[in-house]
């Protein structure tokens, strides 16, 4: 409730608190100060401007000196002093620390707002760099793939190559073995004994004689064709049936007319009785295919 | 209440519960201020003997309001409003008698006396202002946060810049600038007190 709302002028409320107006006027604002809601609530608030703009250091001139010699007098107007130049300076403090977390904020901000495009840009070009590797990768992948694929084709041709050469390197020495053997029955005995393949209705079985001393009893047996193909001799016992014994890979003698393969069985698995010889066309990763079977009869003297 | 019973029980009031409680609802005039109005009322009465330059503004204060509370006491009743004005002119005999007493015992005869104070030495001014710093920030930092914000955005800057921040300040809370810086004022009515404790800790 204000009784006397603006008859007062700041300038006359603030020479009141320095004690500088006339007696008569010194007395009604004393009275209203403590009567009136509104007088007394600006007399507070022009106290407390007029004591920060003394710690400031604004107050010049007549204020200044009524100020000291006045209001400084009493020891609770001074603590309002004191307290105006402490808040002065522990807002600043305040003030200039929030000032620099601002900065540092908005600084923080701007650097976040500007790193975007950055950001943007690292990410677009991991996004590329990315896809650009992945499509590298599955490329390399297929390439790897197809690679492995003809690399595993090469290691079963080689693998083939190397089998059929081992093949034909174990036919060349059985060749050669059996050539040799073959030179060392012609030296034994010159002659050999020429059979045909049975056929249904054969009519008299071939004997050969061994000769004491015979290592082997050689064997043309003629064949209907022949190429390069090797060729596989077995020596069966009529009477079980069972192989008792089996040449070495023979090539045919394609320059004789039927061709004929040369076999020297060795006379030690030969008795005086019937035997049946086989002969099987060897064909590089497939079975042994039969040709035909020949018989004779040993005799032994 | 509680500020309000510290605030009795420091400066030793000599009214009686019950009389006490008649002397608040009287100030109230017919509201309930929980108090408020007498701390308020007290506030102004201690400027009032202050500006009077009396030495002792805050046992004045009580004086002022014991005898308040003996006529209501007395009488059941006081006829003057508002009550702040019987409090204006119970106080005013107050001051006179003081200003009689203190002549008494001291002959002097200004009752508005001058005291042109000594301007401290540097180096002491620099200590009283770091102590004076320490206690500001401690009952700085008793206050609510929302209340240490208004405070430091209250008094900071100068002149326009001052104006403009208590401006928005005021429309941000939505309250007139009055009653911004009755706010203001208040919360450092109460630093003051904090850090006068403090001081006589010290």
């Amino acid at each position: 409730m204000s009784l006397i709302p603006q008859a007062f002028t700041d300038d006359q409320l603030i020479r009141y608190l320095l004690g500088a107006l006339p007696a008569g006027e010194m007395d009604r604002l004393d009275e209203l100060s403590v009567v009136d809601d509104a007088l007394a609530d600006r007399l507070r608030l022009l106290e407390d401007e007029l004591v920060d703009a003394y710690a400031s250091g604004a107050l010049t001139g007549e204020r200044l000196a009524s100020f000291e010699s006045f209001y400084l007098g009493s020891p609770v107007r001074r603590r309002k002093a004191e307290l105006a130049r402490s808040l002065k300076a522990t807002v600043n403090k305040i003030s200039q620390r929030r000032a620099t977390v601002h900065q540092l904020n908005t600084t923080t901000r701007v650097m976040n707002r500007r790193r975007v495009p950055w950001s943007r840009a690292v990410a677009a070009v991991l996004v590329l760099t990315t896809g650009v590797l992945l499509s590298r990768t599955v490329s390399l992948r297929r390439e790897l793939h197809v690679s492995e694929e003809q690399a595993a084709a090469t290691t079963q041709r080689v693998e083939a190559m190397t089998t059929e050469l081992e093949s034909q390197r174990k036919a060349t020495a059985i060749a050669a073995q059996a050539l040799a053997d073959f030179r060392a029955a012609r030296s034994a005995s010159t002659v050999a004994l020429v059979l045909r393949p049975e056929t249904r209705g054969a009519g008299q079985t071939s004997i050969i004689s061994i000769a004491p001393g015979s290592a082997t009893a050689p064997l043309d047996l003629q064949i209907g064709s022949a190429d390069t193909a090797l060729y596989e001799v077995t020596l069966k016992d009529p009477a079980t049936n069972q192989v008792v014994w089996r040449s070495p890979a023979l090539t045919a003698q394609r320059e004789r007319h039927p061709p004929v393969i040369s076999v020297a069985v060795p006379a030690a698995f030969l008795k005086s009785q019937h035997y049946a010889v086989d002969v099987f066309e060897l064909r590089p990763g497939s079975a042994p295919e039969f040709v035909g079977s020949y018989a004779f009869e040993v005799t032994r003297p | 209440m509680n500020a309000l019973k510290q605030q009795v029980d420091r400066h030793g009031s000599g009214s009686s519960g019950t009389s006490f409680t008649r002397l608040l609802r009287w100030l109230d005039d017919g509201s309930d201020s929980q108090g408020e109005r007498y701390l308020e009322m007290r506030r102004r009465l201690v400027a009032y003997f202050d500006r009077r330059s009396r030495p002792a503004p805050d046992t004045l204060a009580d004086e002022t309001f014991d005898r308040v509370s003996r006529t209501l006491e007395e009488s059941g009743q006081i006829n003057i409003t508002p009550p702040a004005r019987y409090c204006y002119v119970i106080a005013r005999f107050v001051l006179l008698e003081d200003i009689r007493r203190r002549r008494r015992e001291v002959p002097f005869e200004e009752t508005r006396p001058v005291l042109v104070q000594p301007r401290p030495r540097p180096e002491d001014a620099e200590q009283s202002l770091d102590d004076s710093l320490d206690t500001l920030g401690r009952c700085l930092d008793k206050l609510k946060p929302e209340d240490r914000y208004l405070i430091v955005e209250y008094y900071r800057d100068s002149k326009r810049d001052r104006i403009n921040r208590r401006r928005d300040l005021a429309r941000k809370l939505g309250i007139t600038m009055n009653a911004l810086g009755i706010r203001a004022w208040r919360l450092r009515a109460s630093l003051e007190r904090c850090v006068g404790v403090c001081s006589r800790r010290l």
